[in-house]
Order: structure tokens, then sequence, then C-alpha cells
């Protein structure tokens, strides 16, 4: 079997991480202690490079996203709120954020906030179990809500937009996740995955251009595989679960990423990493690592590429981001 | 998440249920449990507790959740209520019975049967005369009269009065918003105080048809207890328009939608269709003495809700000859802006805005400059701000810009009243109803006589020999407090 090994550990909080993104060799990452730090990883020495204002919030920050190839960076709160940051130009060329925007709409926490692909939609999504689609101008500055959707029933864990197209998946503690489309001017669900049986905590579509399918992480400890399989005569689209991942958590799975590379990552509350990969249409596990984060829960995972090469991060509740390699056996 | 769950931030969802305060404020009456030795005794049967109900009264004044739910506005309004009263008052023989009828459901109701809307109008009449012994049938239009030109009257006066400051007309003036719709009331009342004061004070044509067929009867000497007025409206918070405290002297007796109509026809095991008749002198035979059939049951010009916001700048039209009216679209189908131009000078402008993202967007507006203080960076990075987003702001000029209007006319559902919820658009998906809604419109348009509001206003109004109830009473302005959350169970 092959190895994940340990490239650096990044002991960034006393409290937990609850998510983290990267942008253009930059982490940034979100804890409850309402501080977004930012982290240079293209040198070795991972130098911490800005601590945003934790004013901007009032409680937990919940989750962030760099808009795509850009400097700027959205972060959605336990407060109900979702601040934009940008990266301020300055004479010393020290990296600066400041604060342009909070975005209010929200009843109660924001859990997600996403970018589309070309940077002109956020998608943010709540306890008020609401998704609301946001369309911003060039510079990220003014918010116009376009949608406010309100069909799921529960909760919304999270949030994702399919790499290319304009679609967007949304995971909810009503244990589906359901597939947003746009319509004439408006949002509209196309589609409702039906099968996890507990919260579904996050999804990540497959990077595959010209594919179709998204994974999911749930409550059930299960990571399951969805594909879509075409429109009915109601435009509502058809997806059905191609697969259940083979089982490796044992606990709930938090977080899922689908890799260029065409892998799958997913962590959870057992500490475990694991990675699948398909072999002729059937996922195999290819690497599982315990205790990643020592006792601690893993709130997130996502693949990057490093100085050439992909790697893997996670976050967790011991407040430190680990960075992996993939040692796959001979 | 980990054993140690932090305090501050440990809250998931809660079902609104539990932020409804009724239930938890048990009544005072409860001190006989008292003993001898001024000791309180403890019951540990639940039964002794007095079983709460809450009332549509306690939900308009509570501010837990935004609206009620189902299940209390069904108990005190609700076509089993109007069966169930009507039938007992039925019994004396001087007590009768007054419906009044939206256009939107007379529109529903035509589509849904396949009818037009004559057929379908006389259908409604033959239906509650034959079975309800339904003396007085009318439209909504009267009332949207009134309501209408006082609109028009506040708005200019508001107007007049906010312009010397500003040489401008445009420059950071806020737009009045309009109270009919009750959805967005209640929502404002509720959620977002800070819009209470742009509130147009004038009531619905709901309620001023009310008023109006209270008024004709007191001319007549009737006095109110001898009628049963029934309202049909395309949406369930028309019941809770009706239940607020000021529209309790409106005289409406309860209020229900075409679905619960459809329902109560099932329910009597009677077929619409079947009281279809050619005889349309019961527009004027079910017309209340003094009421002339062609304008109550017509609508007017403007959007499909009113049209309030049209009128407006059709009167300010009139005060300017040459003056010329453009019908701008918005950034969706749910904003439309009517402005009123005298060569390039904006003279008056109006828009129609529906639906909850575009209200979001219009608190957004509307209420910026509150939370200044946390965007305490953006003047400097402003500055940076180079030519494409000016650009686009030139742009914009082209299309609707509500949030610059003297007036927006709101409504709650996307779609506006044609999409109301107590109308007959079924399960189907919203992209069918969008296309209801657009032929529901369109049916509006071809099928309803239009009459003109303002030409009409003054006369109503001079006949009228009591004032008429037509201003809301809102809500007092609440200090907005951090909702007391309660944790079930879950992580996070």
């Amino acid at each position: 079997m092959s190895s994940i090994e340990l490239i650096k550990s990044l002991k960034l909080y006393k409290d937990k991480i609850w998510s983290f993104d990267f942008s253009q060799g930059i982490l940034a990452t979100g804890s409850t202690d309402r501080k977004i730090k930012l982290v240079n990883v293209t040198n070795d020495d991972f130098a911490l490079i800005d601590v945003l204002d934790e004013t901007a919030h009032k409680k937990a920050i919940r989750s962030v996203a760099w808009r795509p190839h850009t400097s700027l960076l959205a972060a959605g709160s336990f407060d109900s709120t979702v601040s934009i940051w940008a990266k301020e130009e300055s004479a010393d060329r020290t990296f600066e954020m400041d604060l342009l925007a909070i975005i209010e709409g929200h009843e109660n926490e924001v859990k997600g906030v996403a970018w589309s692909n070309d940077g002109y939609y956020l998608a943010t999504c709540s306890r008020d179990k609401s998704v609301w689609i946001w369309e911003t101008d060039e510079n990220g500055e003014e918010y116009e809500c376009i949608s406010v959707l309100q069909e799921h029933s529960q909760d919304v864990k999270h949030v994702i937009w399919h790499p290319s197209e304009a679609l967007l998946a949304s995971s909810s503690y009503d244990d589906t996740v359901r597939i947003w489309k746009d319509y004439d001017d408006d949002w509209e669900c196309v589609a409702v995955l039906n099968g996890h049986e507990g919260t579904v905590w996050s999804s990540d579509f497959d990077k595959t251009e010209g594919m179709f399918r998204l994974c999911s992480g749930s409550d059930d400890s299960t990571v399951r595989v969805w594909k879509y399989m075409g429109d009915d005569e109601d435009d509502q689209q058809e997806w059905v679960c191609e697969a259940i991942l083979p089982d490796v958590h044992k606990r709930q799975v938090y977080n899922v990423a689908w890799g260029f590379n065409g892998l799958i990552a997913s962590v959870g509350a057992d500490g475990v990493l694991a990675i699948y990969e398909e072999m002729d249409g059937e996922w195999k596990v290819l690497a599982k690592r315990t205790l990643c984060h020592g006792v601690y829960e893993i709130n997130v995972v996502k693949w990057l590429e490093l100085n050439g090469k992909t790697i893997l991060a996670t976050g967790g509740d011991d407040g430190t981001v680990n960075f992996w390699s993939l040692k796959r056996s001979p | 998440m980990s054993a140690l769950l932090s305090e501050a931030d440990l809250n998931d969802f809660i079902s609104p249920a539990l932020a409804c305060v009724k239930p938890t404020q048990v009544s005072g009456a409860k001190k006989e449990n008292t003993n001898a030795d001024g000791e309180y005794e403890v019951s540990t049967d639940p039964d002794q507790l007095e079983k709460v109900s809450i009332t549509l009264s306690d939900c308009l004044a509570c501010s837990g959740c935004i609206t009620s739910s189902e299940e209390i506005l069904l108990s005190s309004q609700s076509h089993s209520v109007f069966l169930k009263n009507w039938g007992e008052l039925s019994q004396q023989q001087d007590k009768f019975l007054v419906v009044s009828v939206s256009p939107q459901c007379r529109l529903s109701l035509a589509q849904y049967y396949g009818l037009t809307l004559e057929a379908a109008d006389l259908c409604l009449m033959n239906f509650f005369q034959t079975q309800f012994r339904c003396k007085y049938m009318v439209g909504t239009e009267m009332g949207r009269i009134v309501s209408i030109n006082k609109t028009v009257e506040k708005i200019i006066a508001h107007k007049n009065q906010a312009q010397p400051q500003t040489q401008d007309p445009r420059a950071d003036r806020k737009p009045l918003l309009s109270a009919v719709c009750p959805g967005f009331l209640i929502y404002t009342e509720k959620t977002k105080p800070q819009l209470a004061p742009m509130l147009l004070n004038v009531k619905s044509p709901q309620q001023i048809t009310g008023s109006l067929i209270k008024n004709t009867f007191k001319n007549l000497a009737i006095p109110p207890d001898t009628f049963y007025h029934l309202s049909l409206m395309p949406c369930f918070d028309k019941k809770l328009e009706a239940s607020r405290p000021e529209s309790l002297d409106d005289g409406i007796d309860c209020v229900i939608t075409p679905r619960e109509l459809v329902t109560m026809l099932q329910e009597l095991k009677l077929d619409f269709k079947s009281f279809v008749t050619e005889d349309t002198s019961l527009y004027a035979r079910l017309s209340p003495p003094g009421w002339d059939p062609q304008v109550h049951w017509a609508s007017n010009l403007g959007g499909t809700c009113g049209g309030y916001a049209y009128q407006y700048v059709a009167a300010v039209q009139r005060l300017h000859p040459g003056s010329q009216i453009t019908v701008l679209e918005g950034k969706n189908s749910d904003i439309v802006e009517y402005r009123l131009q005298h060569s390039d000078d904006i003279i008056a402008a109006a828009s129609e805005l529906s639906g909850f993202r575009n209200i979001q967007n219009l608190v957004r507006k509307l209420t910026s400059g509150a939370g200044s203080e946390r965007k305490r960076n953006i003047t400097a990075l402003r500055k940076r701000r180079t030519g494409p987003s000016a650009n686009s702001r030139k742009m914009a000029a082209a299309t609707a810009d509500p949030f610059h209007s003297d007036y927006i006319e709101v409504n709650a559902c996307p779609g506006a009243c044609m999409n109301g919820g107590g109308l007959l658009n079924g399960e189907q998906n919203s992209l069918k109803r969008k296309q209801l809604v657009q032929t529901l419109n369109n049916r509006h348009g071809q099928e309803l006589a239009m009459v003109d509001p303002l030409a009409l206003g003054p006369k109503l109004e001079e006949a009228a020999v009591r004032p008429l109830s037509i201003e809301y009473v809102f809500a007092p302005v609440k200090q907005a407090t951090e909702k007391d959350l309660v944790s079930v169970g879950s992580t996070w």
C-alpha cells in the first residue's frame, strides 16, 4: 500500500482550524479565535505574513475562500456575516490585506463560502437553511444578491461550484446534496442527491473536463460518488450514486477533496486521512493514515500544487495545518 | 467536534418553533397551588398545566418567527371557519353575506378551470349566491382606487417636502416603500425595523374595500354586525393583514384563498363549473347600493399587484405636460422602473420590486451606513477604483434603478401577487410557475376592463360620507436584540 508522509506541520492556533484555502502560494486559515492568518507556503520557512483584524467578526471564522487567481478573500463567520478582504498595495512590498466589505443577509451562522470559477459569483450558506448567490464586480467591491435558495430543510453546511460550469452543489444537515443551476434570471434546484444517512458535511466536483461527478462526505461515515446522467423533461437533472467508497472512516467524514490527479481525499472526526483511487471503474483505498492531528479531529483537506508537486494539506482541531505527500508503492 | 466545545460557537439549527415565546408564558392564575405555609407545591402532573393556545394576534405581536404557522392561520381564518361561522349566522334571516374578491384570484380560478374571466366570475357569484345566500359580491378596484390615490398624494407630499434642500432630485434621498404587501410589511416590522420609517402608511385594497363596504351600509343605517364579509385573496399573509389590530374595524370577517375555495368545493362535493351561467346581470345585481360594477370589477394600468408605481408616475405626468414615461427593465424580471422625463430631466420615478432576493438587495442598499464603522478601510481602497467600474455605472443608467426612485412598490413573492401562495399554481416547479404568472399577467391585460383610478379617486372620496380607515398602525420599532439561542444536540 502507498503511504502518506508528513512534509510540514504548522501550528497556527490554540483553537481549532475550521477552514483554509490556497491561492497564489498563500494559505489563508480561519479559526474559532476569529483571526484569519496568511502564510506564504512557497518558501521553506512557511512564514506567517499577515493576521487579519479579528474585530471584523464577532464569532468564529467558519469558512474561507480565495477568489480564483486573485488576492481577494471571502470569509464566512458564525456571526452571520461574510467579510471580503483585498490585498493592499504597499510600498515596502509586505503582504497586507484590508477589509473591503461586510456582506450581511444571512439570519444566522454562515457555514460555507465559495467563489465560482470565473470569480463573479459568490455562494454562501448558513444555518438559516438557505444558500445565497451574490454577483460581484471586477474589483469585488459591490455585492448584489441574485438568488436566495431555500429548498434545504435544515442547516446548510457547505457549498462548492463546478470547476467549469455554472453549477453549484450544497450539502446539508437534511442529509442531502442539492444541485443548483441558473435558469432565465434565477437559480433553480435541479437535483436532490438522496442516499446519505446523516448530515452531509461537504462535497467536491470531479475536476476532469467534461465530467459531471461529485463526491460527498457524511455523518454516516461514508464517502459517496454521484454521477450526472442527463436531464428529464422537466429540466431536472438525474444524478445517481455511482459508488460508496471503501469503508475507512469510523466516524463523521467532515471534508472531501477531489484532486486534479483524479484522487479523492477524505478526513473526519476519527483523525484519519484517506486517499482513494479509481481503477477500472472501481474505487480502492490507495493510502490511509491515522492520528494525522494526534487525537484531534480533522475538519478540512485540500489538494494543492506546491513547487511542481501535488501534495495534500489538512487542518484540525489542534489548530495545526499539516502538509502531506503521497508516496506511491512501486 | 472535539470533546471540548467552545461555548461561544456552540449552536446549530434550532427549529423556528422554539423561538415562539408564547408557550413559555404560563398564566399568573396558578397561585392556588400554594399551601398553608406559603410553600409552592410543584405539580408533577403535566395535565394540570393550562393548554396554551396561540392566536393570530399573538403571532403579530411576537418577533419570534416571520409569519405564523399554517396551523394557527387556519384555526382562525379558513374556509372551515367561514362555513361554521356563516353557517350559524345565516340561520338568522336578517343577516347577509358580502364577498370581495381580488383580480388575481379571479384570473387564477379562470385559468384553473379553463374558463374566460367572465365565466369564472359568474360561476363564483352563482356559487356564493345559491350556496350561501350571498347578497353582495364585489371586486376590489374601489378599495384599490382609494389606496392608489392616498399613496400618490403621500408620495407627492413627501417629495415636495424633501425637494428644497437638494438641487439633484435623485441625490441621496431614500424612496418610500409600499406597505400594501402584508408579507413585506410583517417582514419589515419584525426583522428590518430600520426600514420602517420608509414605509408608506396606506392600507391595501383588501382592507379599504372592507371599510368602504362598512361605510356603504352604515350610510343605509345597516349596522356592521348584520353582514358577514368574506374576502378572497391570493396569499396567506392576507389573513394576517386582516388580523392586525387596526384592521379589525374594517369589518372583514374571514380571508380565504382560491386554494381553500377549491378544497371547500371538494368538501361540499360541488363542481365549480356546474355554476356556469350566462346571466351577466349578476355583476350589477350583486353590487351594493351605489357601487358601479363597471368600476369595482375593473382593474387599472400598471403592475398586476395594484399598479401603484405606475399610477404615481402617471399622476405626476399630468402636472407636467410634454413629459414622457419610460418603462425600464431591471436586473431581473422582478424589477421594473417607471421613469418620468422631460427631455433629459427626471421628474419622477417609481419602481416595482418583488421576491426575497430583490428585497435583500433593497435592505442592503437602503440601510447601508448602519455598519459603516466596520468598513473603515474602504475609503482608501475606493481611490484605486479604475475605469471599468465607472463605466459600468454609466451603463446602469439605462436599466431600472429602483433604489433612487421616489417610491418602490414592494411585493414579497417573486413574480408578485400573480404568484401568490394561495393561488392555484399547484406543485409546479418554479420554471412552470413563472410561465403561469406570465399567462395570468397577459390575461389581466386582455380580460379586465381598465379604469383610471386618478380620475375616479376624488369622486369616490366625495361620495364617502364618513372618513375611511386607510392607515396602518405600524408596530413600534424594537431594539434589535441578540436572539436567545437554544442548542439542540448536534455538534455544530
